[in-house]
């Protein structure tokens, strides 16, 4: 699980996060350190998408925010995960 | 690393850079940097100029690119000359039992294992590797030419030192009986690298990559990846063969190209649609 858009957009559904704030909790989470061009590639595909929208802040350090329509593709790629993980658990168990 | 990194930056596209770039480098600043940072800014830098351009701009730059790439390896590649003989045979009806023993004495493992270490050929190779090397370079084939069809022997070899190559066809001709008409002279220009296939099969190859990462447009994109297909089908095969690719060879060449190149045009045009829908 090292898609780079989800491990944002589950890092931005905690709540507004700036990029090397991301990059830190996606660390403690998930075990993955982002390089700065892989996060700032999805950072730019999601807010393309509408998935995340960027809060105003007086900073260079820009924070980001999950928007509706990024919780939404967030909760069907995680109920997808966790049907593919019930089913190999379930097979796991049958072995 | 930091100020290598920031260098990087300045390949993404000047849009991206008005839009993303302040916070960007802030991000640089905060964080620690790791061995790979700089060619993963690298790697996003292009992925980013990849996305804004247009697919006709793509397929001309991975052209141009390939085009450039196989430049440079044909001017890095070794020079191969090819020094010949011609031979004639007294009887036309002795010409296959003439070349089945040329073929049989010149051949063996014996006879160049002897030239080999005579003329100090292949140094630093084991023996095996060397003699088969030689086979793949040698090449003895009948000819039959003029009014009254009269019957001739081909001797050629191929090798980087000119000279060599002349002492080794004048070592294989002490095995014939034949008489030579053609004696063979140390050729003056190489055979290979042939520098202008080079560059068109790179351009080929090129053209072809990027219509294979635009390939979303359908069937004009896969019929286009054919025609590349046979191209490099047939030039590919003249350039990694070093010869002519013979007249009865090229039909089936350029099919079997042109059926890859479909196969892989198609294959590329239904993930691409595959991923559209996945994305949205």
């Amino acid at each position: 699980m090292n898609d780079p858009t989800i491990l944002v957009l589950a890092s931005l559904a905690e709540g507004d996060k700036h990029g090397y704030a991301i990059m830190e909790d996606v660390v403690r989470f998930a075990g993955v350190r982002l390089g700065p061009g892989t996060l700032y590639g999805a950072i730019t595909r999601l807010e393309q998408r509408g998935w995340i929208r960027p809060v105003g802040s007086g900073d260079r350090r820009q924070p980001y925010k999950l928007t509706a329509a990024g919780r939404k593709c967030l909760e069907e790629q995680v109920a997808g995960i966790e049907r593919v993980s019930r089913a190999a658990r379930e097979r796991l168990g049958q072995a | 690393m930091r100020p290598l990194m920031r260098l990087a930056i300045r390949l993404y596209p000047a849009a991206w850079r008005a839009r993303y770039g302040d916070e960007f480098r802030a991000l640089l600043e905060d964080m620690k940097p790791a061995r790979g940072d700089v060619w993963n800014v690298a790697k996003g830098a292009l992925h980013m100029r990849i996305l804004t351009w247009s697919s006709w701009r793509l397929i001309s730059t991975l052209g141009l690119a390939g085009a450039i790439t196989m430049a440079v390896a044909a001017v890095l590649v070794q020079p191969v000359y090819e020094s010949g003989a011609v031979l004639r045979v007294v009887n036309s009806s002795d010409l296959r039992s003439e070349l089945g023993e040329l073929r049989t004495t010149a051949l063996s493992r014996k006879t160049l294992a002897g030239i080999i270490a005579a003329e100090k050929l292949y140094p630093g190779e084991t023996e095996t590797r060397a003699i088969a090397r030689m086979q793949r370079n040698i090449l003895i084939t009948p000819a039959l030419s003029g009014e009254g069809r009269l019957p001739f022997l081909l001797i050629s070899f191929r090798y980087p030192d000119a000279r060599q190559a002349r002492r080794v066809v004048e070592d294989l001709t002490a095995f014939s009986q034949a008489e030579v008409i053609d004696g063979p002279v140390a050729p003056g220009r190489p055979v290979l690298p042939n520098r202008p296939l080079m560059v068109a099969v790179g351009l080929a190859a090129g053209l072809l990559l990027g219509l294979l990462y635009c390939a979303r447009s359908g069937w004009p994109v896969v019929l286009l990846c054919g025609v590349a297909g046979a191209l490099l089908g047939v030039y590919g095969f003249a350039l990694a063969w070093g010869r002519h690719v013979p007249q009865a060879a090229t039909r089936p060449l350029a099919i079997t190209g042109f059926l890859a190149g479909v196969l892989l045009g198609a294959v590329a045009v239904m993930w691409r649609r595959r991923k559209a829908v996945a994305s949205t």
